[in-house]
């Protein structure tokens, strides 16, 4: 299981959709987990039962730096993308 | 043409290049991994953290943290959107003067102009102000071709969205697109110089233009948002310090100074309180209770106005 990291201000008031893309679609392999400043995790895509969300929707209310951080559950490596949209 | 429904509902993808840089990111490191069995390839990558803890001067930073820097950045579209809800009214006379094209003569002022009538084109564009879009297009046109990078921008196409208020959705998103291919041809490129003034210019000019409307409006929630650009002020400090060594950032890092020397005196408080997660249609959403509150006062804004007036004066003149 390995990861990756990067970061991003949101804003408070704003709705943020993060979405999980990964090589082999439906394989639900590709977990996402969003972090706040103190790195204290905020939400994670890991579903208790296996496999993960896609789709992860944040509704800020505390404006700061965030952190995301991409693994892939039971393989060395995966291949994936990882969208970040914000609802106007 | 979409129905206010359907529009409201639109995702507003705001990072395209945040999307496609992540996807070769992601990719190239799996590929690290599996080539190199698991071990991690940046182990001596000093974090953002790390960085913004030390004096940025003795620091060489890489190309790595400067692209995450821009990355992490709010794009045109996000900061006039966040504006928006906080309910500031659009004023043309806080545009950036068109003729101010004119004065940028060096690649280096016509990346910040750049970056500065982007936010102005954000701002018109959430707003729907249309009749405003093609002159600000053309500004952004003479200032991308100039820098080589107005093959990017579909003018046409946008010029006839413009001309169709419907169309609006697809025109906001098409500009943040055009920008961000801008911007990731300029990283590719090692051009990140360019992209760091862009997205600086960007920054100040919404920060610029929510100042000067809560000098009108005294909104509350914008004063908010103003106090908590300290963190963006630090990260671009950052960002910029990389090329110091050239006159022309290390003037825009010594203006920039004197914003971090006024956000010293800012506190930003923040409260943990675990979020609400819920499954709505086969989707996680996490509704966050945590609070984040700075203390910055009026008379703070006020001050910081005058010196945010000053520095982006110096930048849409003779800087």
């Amino acid at each position: 299981m390995e990861k990756s990291e990067f970061f991003y201000v949101f804003s408070e008031g704003s709705e943020y959709m993060i979405i999980a893309c990964e090589e082999n679609q439906g394989n639900g392999n590709m977990v996402i987990s969003l972090y706040d400043r103190e790195e204290r995790l905020i939400a994670t895509t890991s579903k208790e039962n296996g496999g993960a969300y896609s789709e992860l929707k944040f509704i800020c209310s505390s404006t700061g730096l965030y952190y995301l951080k991409v693994k892939f559950n039971d393989s060395k490596s995966g291949c994936g993308m990882c969208m970040l949209g914000v609802k106007k | 043409m979409a129905s206010k429904n359907n529009k409201e509902m639109d995702l507003k993808i705001t990072k395209y290049t945040f999307m496609k840089i992540k996807t070769v990111l992601l990719i190239v490191f799996a590929l690290c991994l599996s080539a190199c069995g698991g071990s991690k390839s940046d182990n001596n990558k000093l974090s953002i953290d790390t960085l913004l803890a030390e004096e940025s001067a003795d620091l060489e930073i890489s190309e790595e943290s400067i692209a995450e820097i821009i990355e992490s950045i709010p794009s045109p579209i996000e900061i006039a959107s966040i504006l928006e809800h906080n309910g500031i009214e659009f004023k043309e006379e806080f545009l950036n003067d068109l003729d101010n094209t004119q004065i940028y003569t060096t690649d280096m002022s016509k990346a910040l102009g750049l970056g500065i009538y982007s936010a102005d084109m954000g701002y018109i564009n959430i707003y729907e102000k249309t009749y405003l879009t093609i002159n600000y297009l053309s500004a952004i046109q003479r200032l991308a071709d100039d820098i080589d990078i107005g093959q990017f921008f579909d003018f046409a196409t946008i010029k006839r969205m413009a001309s169709n208020s419907s169309k609006m959705d697809s025109l906001i998103y098409l500009t943040t697109v055009n920008f961000n291919n801008m911007d990731t041809y300029l990283r590719t490129k090692k051009r990140s110089n360019m992209s760091i003034l862009m997205v600086t210019g960007t920054w100040l000019e919404g920060l610029y233009i929510a100042l000067q409307n809560y000098m009108v409006q005294n909104n509350v929630e914008t004063m908010e948002w103003i106090g908590h650009q300290k963190v963006i002020v630090d990260q671009l400090i950052l960002g910029l310090s990389a090329y110091s060594n050239d006159e022309y950032f290390k003037n825009l890092v010594t203006d920039l100074n004197k914003l971090k020397d006024f956000y010293a005196n800012i506190t930003i408080t923040y409260e943990y309180h675990e979020p609400e997660a819920m499954e709505v249609d086969g989707r996680l959403v996490i509704v966050d209770k945590s609070t984040s509150k700075s203390n910055i006062t009026h008379e703070q804004i006020v001050e910081v106005a005058g010196l945010v007036k000053e520095v982006r004066n110096d930048l849409v003149s003779n800087y």
